[in-house]
């Protein structure tokens, strides 16, 4: 890593979810990423969620880096981000990319806002003077805004920005601002820069009810609203007011809502036959938070088709969502929605359960609009020319879903590749930054970390010598009443506040070398720091007060106009200055009593190792592998490829993964930095991220051979599963009676011949989605039916094929195999728990008896073959290896990451990944970005050479200690552990999050996270509670 | 139900030769709107849609619901699939007048007797509560639907049949 090659930079375009993710990933791997969004804010869609499943709390911010945490400002995700090696350019378009890989140079428009966020004060005095208002789009219209407004009430900063299309140019916010930060004439910019590669995320629209063709006979009131729209009636933000979701028309409490499905999405009438994939769980969620918070009243009804809970602990979310929380499902499509005279929704369904028409009323009808027309793709395929595929998505390289095809060093992520739920972004966000690390690592180009200034030696026991410097802002601090003389005059009255300075203007570079030179002679060892937008500014503040020999964690910065401002009149100008005194003087207490913290570093064994030679822990090893890490691939079979590699041939999407698994081996065994272990097993681990160290046994062909120790750093679990077995529906009692993967394989070989065949049923959900069995969909076994079935009808027309189904997951685009099949003839028939198909064998024969759904009637068929869809098991061996790495199982045997929606291929336990069907079934393109993604987690660990643990952990006073252990079990981090040995508590320094759990649960007071001391928190109490400050002069 | 002896697999092709019917996804968006559903017995246009599919054929030469319908065409509007329903219906009209040309539907004599296959203006306290006036039926005014009976009555279909029409 030579200093003169230049940092590798990425341009992240879209700043939804994904890109949020892909930009942190980069940002913590040491490139420089610039993240631009169109819009006027960071976070996508999920800045107007408020609550996201299975938590129904918000998680966003469980998506920032783990280890490594002071290189980026960690607070509220839906508030901003902060990290110094991430430039956030909102508000900005991509409007020309030219040049190719490793060498793109991009055009970008930065669109006028008409309001300078460098000088704007954001006290809203423009807002008020506005005479217009219009609907607000971040609250769907349910709320007005002015002209000139906020564009996400929580973002912080809060830019302002003026809507030129509804501004009447009166002139009245430019006659208020105290600034002049607004200017009416800006104009768009254009700005050219260069990059080495760059991540598409612009993300996916969902239907606005303006644009929807069947508004006309579903929006027919202002009680119907999108499904985004009522996110915004549960938002203290949006209309959630006085525990009341408010109907938008008389604001009256809504308490009967129903949810109509599919509105937009599979349908061919529309030209969209794919399905939109997270409208049912988005359904369910509403459902459940609408009872949550408009009271245990409310009833909630869900209009659906197919109830797709195809993803990972979906399924146990609906079966809540019904038994639990009372949402009611109906299995209708209804036609229209009617508005009765009296205001009251009125929809007619026709009951499947029981072939009767029913009519109900509701106060609210909510839309699950799902993706609208892919607009961005069209943009994106011109300004990087390539065509789009039939169903207008950028096509990517087979296998892949974030390689955009033929062109080097451009990816994909998130709902740009199709709506995709948060977890599904989060898997993609990682493995497009995974992927643009290979390309950049192939670059002569560097990786850059944070500001490499020594942190300045402490003396912990010398006297607190504290220095307060404030940042007058310009003349904004006084222009804003703000005594900075008064200010001076009384902090230095402070005991032990032995330098006070006001710089003018800290943001300039003289500003921040005159702060230095004062600093420097200030011979203070701690310092407080007042400035705007302490967010923004707190790591170049604090690299300042490192250069003048301050310890990090002895400096402060703290809001200076917010302590100052907040909640005062703004006629009071003293009583400002007032407050801010006190507060400052609160915070001198808490810094007197802070002990200087230490980063500690700690070395890095920088091998990986990886758990499972199928498809995904091969990928995960070849991946890493061509980064220059070293890997130890353990296989317990005598082969590599796993299930997929070995047997399956072909899928239905015209993929081989047979055929792509012997070239992976043959990779693999040639690479030089994968050691493979073939009958292989680890039989005992120990240690923590950066240092493992792993016994692993063979057991090949009956000869033991010796035990070897491998040392790592980490590891990737990739075990696996197989084709589940079952006992139901006559299975072993007739040889006919056969799994879809048997089927396959007799149709494959020719051992199967359907010419004489006239009857095919096929059994779906065998043992699945049902407690005590499977309680899980496979995700698979829909496709791998429907590539069965159109396999019949290719090779015999004539034969009659069943397809008996509890719901068809044919989740987003591979709608369009459910639609084929359906168009050769193959017909689906709908059936229930409670009314399942029944098999008789006669004669060595099958019979099966089933309900007819649409009919309501019985039929009988005896097939030719009866084919069941028996779902995906987990490895049996996950047990073993989930208590050697002390990592969780879920209850269906798949491995637990550390969260389902926010952090999927990590585990808890850190330095421990996880990916493809170790995690849960899911389809291989899946597979193989979940590999990508654990790889790049693994990487960005293991490749600085060094972590750096955070300064803010917890500890034990161990002369406290009962050893009660109860802080080990309330540690959402398993950064704590019993050491038996030496009877104490261990903490794992690079696990500790610094959360106070702990502290909390510790009765004895012997847990404490560092920083944050009785001691210190009882005086900023004491000085909160004191008396006002008497004011001698002015 | 015995698909052995009772179906004729190619029957859509007889009935719906564009094959559009094969798309359906028994969704019920076509019945959930239909004023012919109201009827007794009613008009469910997906589950004809499912007795073509399996070559039902004696049954479906049977059914009297297609001749129910009042071609409002709300069904073909909002099926997602484009499986046009109402076409449908009026295919199977075509393949059970062709097969059988004495066919008299039932439906003439719901209009003989009433001037419409439905009842029409059943909404009249809907209509009041709105402030609209009341729906000037034929059926609402008894000397209008004798001089159409009679009317009728000269039609061949009609006078060929008038048993039907007492």
């Amino acid at each position: 890593m030579s200093e003169k090659k230049p940092t590798g930079k990425v341009l992240v375009a879209g700043a939804g979810i994904s890109g949020i993710k892909a930009a942190i990933e980069l940002a913590e791997t040491g490139y420089q990423v610039l993240l631009t969004d169109a819009s006027t804010q960071v976070g996508g869609i999920l800045a107007k969620l408020d609550y996201q499943f299975p938590t129904d709390h918000c998680g966003m911010c469980r998506m920032l880096p783990m280890v490594g945490r002071e290189y980026s400002s960690e607070y509220c995700m839906r508030k901003s981000l902060y990290h110094e090696n991430i430039e956030i350019l909102p508000f900005t378009e991509v409007v020309n990319i030219e040049g190719d890989a490793g060498n793109y140079k991009v055009e970008l428009k930065k669109k006028a806002r008409y309001v300078n966020p460098d000088v704007c004060n954001e006290l809203g005095k423009c807002i008020e003077a506005c005479p217009v208002e219009v609907d607000d789009e971040f609250n769907h219209g349910l709320t007005k805004r002015k002209a000139i407004y906020k564009s996400v009430p929580h973002n912080v900063p809060q830019l302002l920005l003026i809507d030129k299309q509804s501004c009447t140019e009166c002139g009245e916010c430019v006659n208020v601002c105290s600034t002049n930060a607004i200017d009416l004439n800006a104009q768009d910019e254009v700005e050219s820069r260069e990059v080495h590669s760059i991540i598409l995320a612009s993300g996916i629209k969902l239907y606005n009810l303006r644009d929807f063709e069947d508004a006309k006979s579903y929006a027919v009131s202002p009680d119907v609203v999108s499904s985004l729209a009522f996110e915004r009636m549960l938002s203290g933000t949006g209309t959630y007011e006085d525990g009341m979701i408010k109907r938008p028309s008389d604001g009256k409490p809504a308490k009967k809502i129903a949810w109509i499905q599919c509105m937009g999405s599979r349908n061919r009438r529309q030209n969209r036959d794919y399905c939109s994939s997270v409208c049912c769980m988005f359904a369910l969620k509403e459902a459940v938070l609408a009872k949550e918070k408009g009271g245990p009243d409310v009833e909630t009804t869900i209009f659906y088709m197919d109830m797709r809970t195809f993803g990972k602990n979906f399924q146990r979310y609906k079966e809540n969502a019904v038994e639990e929380h009372g949402v009611k499902l109906i299995r209708c499509r209804v036609q229209e929605v009617i508005r009765k005279p009296d205001g009251t929704l009125q929809v007619r369904y026709f009951d499947p359960l029981t072939n009767e028409f029913f009519f109900e009323y509701y106060d609210l009808v909510v839309l699950s609009t799902g993706q609208a027309p892919f607009e961005d793709h069209k943009k994106w395929a011109g300004l990087i020319h390539t065509d789009l595929d039939p169903a207008g998505l950028l096509t990517t390289e087979p296998y892949s879903k974030v390689k955009l095809a033929g062109k080097d060093g451009l990816f994909m992520c998130g709902s740009l590749m199709g709506l995709t739920d948060i977890s599904e972004a989060m898997s993609s966000g990682i493995a497009a930054a995974g992927e643009a690390t290979n390309f950049l690592t192939s670059l002569d180009v560097s990786r850059k970390f944070g500001d490499d200034t020594p942190e300045p030696k402490t003396n912990d026991r010398s006297a607190p010598k504290v220095a307060v410097l404030v940042c007058q802002c310009g003349e904004f601090a006084g222009a804003e009443g703000l005594d900075t003389k008064l200010l001076e005059t009384e902090l230095r009255k402070v005991k032990d506040v032995e330098a006070v300075h006001i710089v003018e203007s800290m943001c300039s570079a003289e500003g921040e070398q005159e702060a230095l030179e004062a600093l420097k002679k200030s011979g203070c060892n701690r310092l407080l720091i007042g400035a705007c937008q302490p967010y923004m500014y707190r790591r170049k503040l604090k690299d300042v007060a490192r250069k003048a020999g301050f310890n990090s964690s002895l400096v402060q910065v703290f809001d200076i106009l917010g302590v100052s401002r907040r909640g005062l009149h703004e006629d009071d100008k003293t009583a400002w200055t007032r407050r801010a005194i006190k507060e400052i003087k609160s915070d001198i207490a808490s810094m007197k009593e802070k002990p200087a913290l230490h980063v500690q570093s700690q070395p890095i064994n920088e091998t990986a190792l990886v758990i499972g030679g199928g498809i995904s822990g091969m990928q995960s090893a070849l991946s890493l592998a061509n980064r220059g890490i070293p890997v130890h691939l353990v296989e317990k079979s005598a082969e590599l490829g796993g299930f997929a590699g070995n047997s399956i041939a072909s899928t239905i999407d015209g993929l081989a993964p047979m055929e792509m698994a012997k070239d992976m081996k043959l990779r693999v065994f040639e690479h030089k930095k994968i050691d493979v272990h073939l009958n292989a097993q680890v039989e005992q681990t120990e240690g923590t991220l950066g240092s493992f160290e792993s016994k692993i046994v063979y057991n090949g062909n009956g000869e033991e051979t010796k035990p070897i120790y491998l040392h790592h750093g980490a590891t990737i679990m990739a075990t696996g599963g197989h084709e589940g077995k079952t006992d139901e529906y006559g299975y072993g009692q007739a040889d006919n009676i056969m799994t879809q993967f048997e089927f396959k394989q007799g149709l494959e070989s020719g051992e199967i011949d359907l010419s004489e065949t006239e009857n095919v049923v096929m059994i779906q959900c065998v043992g699945s989605r049902e407690k005590g069995k499977r309680e899980y969909c496979s995700r698979i076994c829909c496709m791998w039916a429907m590539a069965n079935a159109l396999k019949i009808k290719e090779k015999n027309p004539d034969t009659r094929v069943f397809v008996l189904y509890r719901d068809v997951m044919t989740y987003g685009f591979l709608e369009q195999y459910y639609t084929k099949a359906r168009l050769a003839g193959v017909i689906f028939v709908s059936y229930d728990l409670e009314n399942r198909p029944e098999v008789e064998i006669v004669e060595g024969k099958p019979v099966v008896k089933f309900t007819e759904s649409v009919l309501d009637r019985p039929l009988e068929v005896s097939p030719e073959y009866l084919i069941l869809s028996t779902g995906v098991d987990p490895e049996p061996s996950n047990k073993d290896i989930a208590e050697t790495f002390k990592v969780d199982l879920n209850r269906d045997g798949f491995f637990m990451e550390a969260d389902s929606k926010w952090r999927p291929v990590e585990f808890q336990q850190m330095g421990t990944f996880l990916s493809g069907v170790a995690h849960s079934p899911m389809p291989l393109p899946d597979v193989i970005m979940q590999a990508e993604a654990a790889a790049q987690k693994t990487f960005t660990y293991l490749s600085g050479g060094e972590i750096q643990t955070a300064r803010v952990t917890s500890s034990v006073k161990d002369a406290l200690c009962v050893r009660c252990q109860r802080c080990i079990v309330v540690c959402p981090f398993e950064a704590r552990s019993y050491n038996e040995m030496e009877h104490r508590i261990d903490i794992d320094p690079s696990a500790c999050q610094g959360c106070g759990m702990c502290a909390v649960a510790c009765r004895n007071n012997a847990a404490e996270v560092s920083g944050w001391s009785d001691r210190q928190l009882m005086s900023v109490i004491d000085e909160k509670l004191s008396d006002d400050i008497e004011l001698s002069t002015t | 139900m015995d698909l052995q002896t009772e179906a004729v697999k190619d029957l859509w092709k007889d009935v719906d030769r564009l094959g559009d019917l094969l798309h359906c996804f028994n969704c019920s968006t076509c019945l959930s709107g239909c004023p012919a559903s109201y009827g007794d017995p009613p008009l469910l246009v997906r589950n004809l849609a499912r007795k073509v599919l399996y070559g039902l054929e004696e049954e479906l030469f049977e059914e009297d619901t297609p001749w129910a319908c009042v071609s409002c065409s709300k069904c073909e509007e909002m099926c997602p699939m484009d499986v046009k329903p109402f076409e449908l219906i009026l295919h199977i009209r075509q393949w059970q007048s062709t097969n059988d040309e004495t066919r008299v539907p039932p439906s003439i004599t719901e209009i003989y007797r009433r001037g419409y296959t439905q009842a029409v203006a059943t909404n009249d306290e809907l209509r009041a509560e709105l402030g609209l006036k009341p729906l000037p039926t034929i059926n609402k005014n008894e000397e209008q639907l004798k001089l159409f009976q009679e009317m009728l009555m000269k039609t061949p279909v009609v006078a060929a049949n008038d048993y039907m029409f007492g």
